[in-house]
């Protein structure tokens, strides 16, 4: 008997079931339309670093679309059981919650979420969550994302599960607490309304749902699909070869050589996966992953890996047996103390890599995935020269972008990195940024030779160079970026390598380059200008058997050089007629 | 004299409406040839003249108006069909046509490719320059670098060129001279600025619509040539007019000048056609329902206007001038029921297209759709579709459910059946959703109007979704966008970039934009043969609260004249974005984003009926045509009546269940609800 033949048994017909796994995807589609449409911080609106997803009575997670971030919803339901917790018994219609605590299943504190609980009949049915990156969160600098801090109380305002409305009405005290202690209350204000207001429609469809239902078929219906999408991913594992494979990843340090080891074991037996990680004792800096990040990070490597499709929901973690690594380790941080700011982007592709590289090991070919390469977040700040008033401006990815990984039969995408995001991160429009802000985007445009080479091409990055308009800029950023370029896989290999690694540069007015190299922050003169070079996207396949038409391409288009064609690909085209040489080629691949 | 032709050239039919000005309609459907489109038209005008007496030439002399829907501009977009384009780009910025903002449409897909660029990489050139917001040069046009340029287009035959600058919206001076400097160098080659073709800010928009301008002029030029020196072989001398994706129609000139207006041209005349037939039936908001054989288009009419949209994605392209706000959905008769990996049913998009069709057509089709669900339930016959005219079998219908759904499932085949039906009826509510109650809309105040060969069947089960009661089915509705091509008005749109806080904002020089671009109007809609009274110009503002991303397109007051500031703009965007998104914020400040004209020219006398050949005469009970039993729900099955919807007189009425058969469509009524024939030859539905 199918699961579908079971849950019929339960008296949920197969009509309810595909209707309301149909609704479900539409609700939380209509609240992100809500959110990018409303909010007011170029973060939200403009980059959509926000993510919309649905929980249910026991806190599951009843929808995980294809619009969202992977880093976001990932670690959701931890802090919606954390809020239903903290208020058992003390949860009202009209209420509103926050909470970005790592201790509660948070990522970094900008992330934070809003809950809204969704009553039908009197019993709290569901929940709305709307997690996004909030511009500014308390902190020392503003819209901060340094690595200086050394412990998580200097990294801003962290709330635990916390009341804010209460039935309807604003909890003033808490708000004033609140507004009191950030950067830019007016526009946080505003993009809070977005949120509840994308939460106020969520209430509106699923209060509908569980009425034309009923709440006892609405909830058999919701359990049903939660097996339906567990048995698919059992299926997937039963699949794979039992065994235990290992893999690892570099999280590369701020200077000198001490790179920190991500590692990975995971083990297949039967339709079960366990996965377990190890790392360094967390660090004095940044780039310490919470648990719901990892939880997270783990979740999107097998996802990738298996190849299943969304939506997802609470069934695809059943079959996952997940070893973050002891407290206290970088897999595993410990909040209070550590700080968690790069947890969204450093070390959550490295966690990604490692996952992927273990069970690169053990999957088919054609389900073969390059890594995206490590994230390269900045924030540019300064004072207004007209306002004479603080300025932050966020950029998730390095605001230009680097380049997607290649997959078995497939070129990575370029400009949509990193990872975390998987491209639905946007780029701000270059326009809507320079009426908005006091500085130039004064190139924009993709790094040759950048795309990990392969027989499938990792994606590109885009160079970005920012230029502040009469007065100085800082950018501030953390991790490293110009160590280890992006993995590759099945024998992809970059011979040409330093394009492919990212790098941080400020341009002073005489044109002399000072990069940042394992520093936290750059600071531009007045005249000059800040450039942010992301890293390639890795490659999948052997690059010399990579399609010489392809390479050709690739040069005429100048996605590769000349010279980059005749390293990375043992392709030698001709610099004036674009032609390839064949007798050269075969001279160079055959080698 | 006074009559009006409305051809629509599909994928598979070409409709042909003929409109006297009394109403009087004349319907043609023949089957399209993209090779022969001479032959096609004289297809279509023989159909309608042997419908009536003379021969094409008197036909001809009759019609004053022919008004022209086609697909030509999205089937080249689609199969890629496209000129070999160049692109002018501010040095720095020439990836912003590839890059698309950096979107990834799908999160877990790694396989998908980005669509491939409108222009390649070597052909987007980089030429140095630069302005500012406040439209200062910054860095003066490189001349010389433009002169290069298009010798390289020369060398690689480019055959259409899109000038993209950054800021070229407030300070237009670098993209005209390189317009001029390309007129000198590739005199026959059509350049399309920015600036012109979409004057707003935010680039990536602006420099994909101006690069679909270009990659699409040829085979438009082309095609709008060919269909008028066709016309004019056959006869006809008068007015051609196309419909555009805004919904109005324009003239060759017009779609030769910003070809992008032809994308979706077709498809875009349903929403005057529903708009046309709610009136009739006391309603200026409809929604159009148009089901076909592989997908479902749904668009809005709110208060008597077309929803349209800017910014939307055809096809994975961004256009940025407005176009009628048309979801479209993998959802149409053909359409085919399959199970998912995780056990769970599907329906769409994938469709059993005409050939082989559905299962029940007996044309070797193995798959289960949505017709052979409607043939399985009993809605329609299991003999015969299109009131006789086409014979098929119900069994493979029922065994090919069985097959697919049914067993895999566990389920008996109504059941399995009844799936499949409210699945895809579900399907197609969420569409709705996002075009009505998405944008704020309460259903309750609507009518749907059912388009194309399938939506009659159902459009009950929707509206019941969707809290909505009424349901208008008109005769024409299997070429409803043709009937709109017909009847549509000529339609400008008029943009200018103005961005300013309203704190900020100077009435004198809002008022005289608006004047500038209502004179514009005024000429050109004279220049078509309009006298003033049928002149109709709107005036609109896009407006968001200080940083929003989205903007809300407000309808001014004709009488708004700005006198006492911006009070009266400021409470009606605030109610209007309640209305959209839950909310106001009237502490927030107010920013003016542009300004736009839109302009109808409209015919000089309402159409207020319609009239047909086809009068039946009979009560319902004389036209009977059988009794079956059907399925509304799981397990059960009850006593359906079928009517000859042709031979019914008019204002007869019919309690559900029933289904009214006629040529082109099968009407469901389902238990809960009547309907009636009106004298307009529109079936009315409602629930009682």
């Amino acid at each position: 008997m199918n699961v579908q033949q079971r849950v019929a048994a339960d008296r949920v017909d197969i009509t309810t079931l595909a209707t309301m796994q149909g609704a479900l995807t539409s609700i939380t589609d209509e609240m992100s339309q809500v959110v990018i449409r409303t909010a007011r911080s170029p973060v939200f609106k403009l980059a959509k670093d926000f993510s919309c997803t649905l929980c249910d009575w026991q806190s599951r997670q009843m929808i995980q679309g294809d619009a969202e971030l992977p880093v976001h919803v990932g670690s959701i339901p931890f802090v919606c059981r954390a809020v239903a917790e903290a208020y058992q018994g003390n949860i009202a219609p009209g209420d509103t919650f926050l909470c970005n605590d790592p201790a509660f299943g948070g990522l970094h504190l900008n992330d934070v979420a809003l809950l809204r609980p969704i009553f039908v009949d009197d019993e709290l049915l569901f929940w709305a969550v709307i997690r996004a990156h909030w511009l500014d969160i308390g902190g020392p600098s503003p819209a901060d994302l340094r690595r200086a801090q050394s412990d998580s109380y200097g990294e801003g305002i962290r709330i635990p599960p916390l009341k804010v409305i209460a039935a309807g009405v604003p909890c003033d005290d808490v708000m004033r607490l609140y507004f009191n202690n950030i950067r830019f209350p007016q526009q946080q204000h505003s993009d809070m309304l977005a949120m509840i207001a994308a939460g106020e429609i969520a209430g509106r469809r699923l209060r509908a749902m569980a009425e034309k239902y009923g709440v006892e078929v609405t909830k058999a219906g919701i359990e049903a699909l939660y097996e339906m999408t567990e048995h698919r991913v059992r299926t997937a594992i039963t699949d794979l070869p039992d065994g235990i494979s290992e893999g690892e990843s570099w999280l590369s340090a701020r200077e000198g050589d001490g790179h920190m080891k991500i590692s990975a074991t995971v083990e297949v037996s039967g339709d079960e996966m366990s996965i377990k990680l190890s790392s360094p004792e967390q660090l004095r800096e940044v780039r310490n992953s919470p648990f719901g990040a990892t939880h997270a990070a783990v979740g999107h490597a097998v996802t990738i890996a298996l190849g299943l499709k969304p939506p997802f929901n609470d069934g695809l973690y059943r079959a996952l047996d997940i070893d973050y690594g002891p407290l206290g380790t970088i897999t595993n941080a410990q909040v209070p103390p550590a700080p968690t700011l790069g947890c969204t982007t450093q070390p959550f592709c490295e966690i990604v890599d490692s996952v992927r590289h273990a069970l690169s090991k053990i999957i088919d070919d054609e389900r073969q995935t390059a890594g995206w390469g490590p994230a390269a977040s900045i924030v540019l700040a300064g004072i207004h020269p007209e306002t004479g008033q603080f300025y932050g401006h966020f950029h998730p990815n390095g605001g230009s972008s680097g380049g997607g990984g290649a997959a078995h039969g497939a070129d990575g995408w370029s400009g949509v990195g990193s990872e975390n995001s998987g491209g639905a991160v946007l780029k701000e429009p270059v326009e809507l940024l320079e009426y908005e802000m006091p500085f130039l985007v004064s190139r924009l445009e993709y790094r040759m030779d950048s795309g990990g080479a392969g027989r499938w091409r990792g994606g590109l990055a885009v160079d970005t160079e920012w230029e502040p308009l009469d007065h100085e800029q800082t950018a501030r950023f953390h991790g490293t970026i110009d160590t280890f370029p992006a993995l590759g896989v099945q024998g992809a290999k970059s011979t040409m390598l330093e394009p492919k690694l990212g790098q941080r540069n400020a341009i002073d007015p005489d044109g002399g380059v000072r990069k940042s190299g394992g520093a936290s922050r750059l600071h531009s003169q007045r005249g000059g200008r800040l450039e942010m070079c992301p890293p390639g996207g890795g490659g999948v396949g052997d690059a010399f058997a990579r399609d010489i038409d392809a390479v050709r391409s690739d040069v005429v288009n100048g996605y590769v050089s000349i010279e980059g064609a005749a390293l990375d690909y043992g392709v030698v085209v001709d610099p004036d007629e674009l032609t390839v040489d064949q007798d050269a080629t075969d001279g160079l691949r055959n080698k | 004299m006074n009559h009006r032709l409305g051809i629509d050239i599909g994928g598979t039919f070409t409709d042909f409406v003929l409109l006297s000005e009394s109403g009087e309609l004349r319907l043609a459907k023949v089957s399209s040839d993209p090779e022969d489109l001479a032959g096609v038209i004289h297809a279509g005008l023989n159909d309608l003249v042997a419908q009536g007496s003379g021969d094409v030439s008197a036909l001809l002399d009759q019609i004053d108006l022919i008004v022209h829907g086609t697909t030509i501009a999205t089937n080249a977009l689609i199969q890629g069909r496209l000129a070999r384009t160049g692109m002018l780009c501010t040095s720095g910025f020439r990836d912003i046509l590839e890059l698309r903002e950096g979107l990834k449409e799908r999160r877990y897909d790694y396989i998908q490719p980005p669509p491939t660029p409108l222009v390649p990489r070597h052909l987007r050139l980089p030429v140095d320059e630069r302005i500012n917001k406040e439209g200062e040069v910054l860095q003066v046009l490189d001349e010389d670098q433009v002169r290069a340029a298009a010798v390289t287009f020369r060398a690689q035959g480019v055959e259409a060129v899109a000038v993209c600058l950054l800021w070229s919206i407030v300070n237009p001076v670098h993209e005209e001279r390189i317009r001029d400097i390309l007129a000198e160098e590739m005199p026959d080659v059509p350049v399309f600025l920015s600036s012109v073709v979409s004057p707003q800010l935010r680039e990536y928009p602006r420099f994909s619509t101006t690069a679909l301008c270009a990659a699409l002029a040829g085979r438009l030029r082309d095609y709008v040539g060919r269909l008028e020196s066709n016309l004019t072989e056959v006869g006809f001398h008068r007015a051609i007019r196309y419909i555009q994706c805004n919904g109005g129609t324009t003239s060759g000139a017009g779609l030769r000048e910003r070809p992008v207006l032809a994308l979706d041209s077709g498809p875009a005349a349903g929403p005057a056609a529903g708009r046309f037939f709610g009136r009739l039936f006391d309603t200026e908001n409809v929604i159009t329902l148009d089901m076909g054989g592989t997908s479902l288009d749904a668009s809005l009419v709110h208060q008597g206007r077309i929803d349209t949209a800017k910014n939307v994605d055809v096809h994975r392209y961004r256009v940025a001038v407005p176009m009628v706000n048309v979801r479209t959905l993998g959802a149409g008769g053909g359409s085919i029921a399959w199970i998912d990996d995780s056990g769970l049913l599907q329906v769409g998009p994938q469709s059993a297209e005409a050939w082989p069709g559905p299962a029940c057509y007996d044309r070797g089709g193995e798959a289960a759709t949505v017709t052979d669900a409607n043939v399985a339930l009993g809605y329609f016959s299991h003999t015969e579709l299109l009131g006789g005219a086409m014979t098929i079998d119900g069994d493979l219908a029922v065994a090919a459910i069985n097959r697919n759904i049914a067993r895999p499932l566990g389920v008996d085949v109504l059941e399995a059946a009844f799936a499949v039906y409210t699945l895809v009826n579900e399907n197609m509510a969420n569409a709705v959703r996002q075009i009505s109650t998405e944008q704020g809309h309460d259903l309750r105040d609507f009518a749907f109007v059912c388009g194309g060969g399938c939506s009659a069947a159902h459009a009950a089960k929707i509206a019941e979704s969707l809290d909505v009661d009424r349901i208008i089915v008109p005769r024409v509705a299997s070429l409803l966008c043709s009937f709109g091509a017909a009847i549509a008005d000529v339609r400008h749109d008029y943009s200018r970039n103005h961005a300013a806080r309203f704190s900020h904002c100077d009435p004198a020089t809002i008022n005289g934009h608006f004047e500038d671009m209502m004179t514009a109007a005024r000429a050109d809609l004279a220049e078509e043969g309009f006298a003033p009274g049928q002149m109709r110009l709107q005036r609109t503002m896009d407006v968001r609260y200080l940083g929003e991303l989205g903007v809300l397109t407000l309808s001014l007051q004709d009488d708004e004249n700005f006198t006492d500031g911006m009070t009266a703009t400021e409470t009606l965007f605030d109610r209007e974005h309640e209305r959209a998104f839950t909310f106001a914020d009237p502490d927030c400040e107010r920013e003016l984003m542009g300004l736009g004209v839109v302009a109808f020219g409209q015919r000089e006398r309402e159409l207020s009926d319609i009239t047909m050949p086809i009068t039946g005469d009979l009560d319902p009970d004389a036209a009977i045509r059988q009794r079956r039993s059907a399925s509304f729900a799981p397990g059960q099955l009850v006593d359906l009546v079928v009517y000859d919807g042709a031979k019914i007189a008019f204002e007869s009425e019919i309690e559900g269940p029933a289904v009214i058969e006629e040529e082109t469509t099968t009407i469901l009524v389902p238990p809960g609800w009547c309907i009636r024939l009106d004298r307009s030859h529109a079936w009315y539905m409602w629930r009682s």
